[in-house]
């Protein structure tokens, strides 16, 4: 399954000039026990988890759980408290599709303007080989043997 | 070889949100062609594209130009 990354307009951190950048997002659907969307979602390796906003989970009806361990950990050393939940998440491209159960976390965001999804290895890249093309602006994901379920 | 200009100019790259949408969740038609619902509350993006008839639109939050994705939530 091949994914164009797309395109944004950034301002330059050093210069403050805008600049176009390509980013490695793509189309996933989330199904919870009450509805399904379907969002566009950054694949992320450097990410352990896969981590959704909240608020999707209280529109799909994603019933969810409180850890017991640490919270998370982002770049810059902001800890994060981090919700459980159970979901079934797709993909498709052209004619092929997979779906599989997973167990996600949800972040509940204090401004809903940072909302952003991430697929990280829990729940979505440890399913996957993945390449990314820098020189095509390009992802290509295979399913491997560990993807649990495939409806 | 593909040059970075190739790269970002490719026809087939899903289209960037229009800078007007900075900071709101779009739902692109299925084409995704075409901005059908937008505003702050992802839930209520997904109500309207559903009451619009696509309740398989797709939902992306626009990042404002000035956010720079460095891994912080």
């Amino acid at each position: 399954m091949n994914f164009l990354y797309k395109a944004f307009v950034t301002l330059e951190p050093e210069t403050g000039e805008p600049n176009m950048i390509l980013r490695p997002i793509i189309p996933v659907r989330v199904f919870g026990q009450t509805a399904f969307g379907h969002y566009a979602a950054l694949v992320d390796t450097g990410a352990d988890n896969t981590i959704l906003p909240k608020r999707i989970a209280d529109d799909l009806g994603v019933e969810l759980q409180s850890g017991h361990g640490p919270d998370a950990t982002a770049f810059g050393g902001q800890a994060i408290s981090l919700l459980f939940g159970d979901v079934e998440l797709g993909l498709e491209e052209q004619q092929e599709r997979v779906r599989w159960k997973t167990r996600v976390q949800f972040y509940d965001f204090v401004n809903p303007e940072n909302e952003t999804l991430i697929l990280g290895h829990a729940g979505f890249l440890d399913y996957f080989s993945a390449m990314f093309d820098g020189e095509q602006g390009l992802l290509s994901l295979t399913p491997n043997s560990t993807l649990p379920e495939t409806a | 070889m593909t040059t970075r200009t190739d790269r970002l100019h490719d026809p087939r790259r899903p289209l960037a949100a229009p800078a007007e949408y900075a900071g709101q969740w779009v739902a692109w038609n299925q084409d995704r062609t075409e901005i059908i619902a937008h505003g702050s509350d992802v839930a209520r993006v997904r109500a309207a594209a559903v009451a619009a008839g696509q309740p398989d639109a797709l939902l992306e939050k626009v990042n404002r130009p000035d956010h720079i994705f460095v891994g912080h939530l």
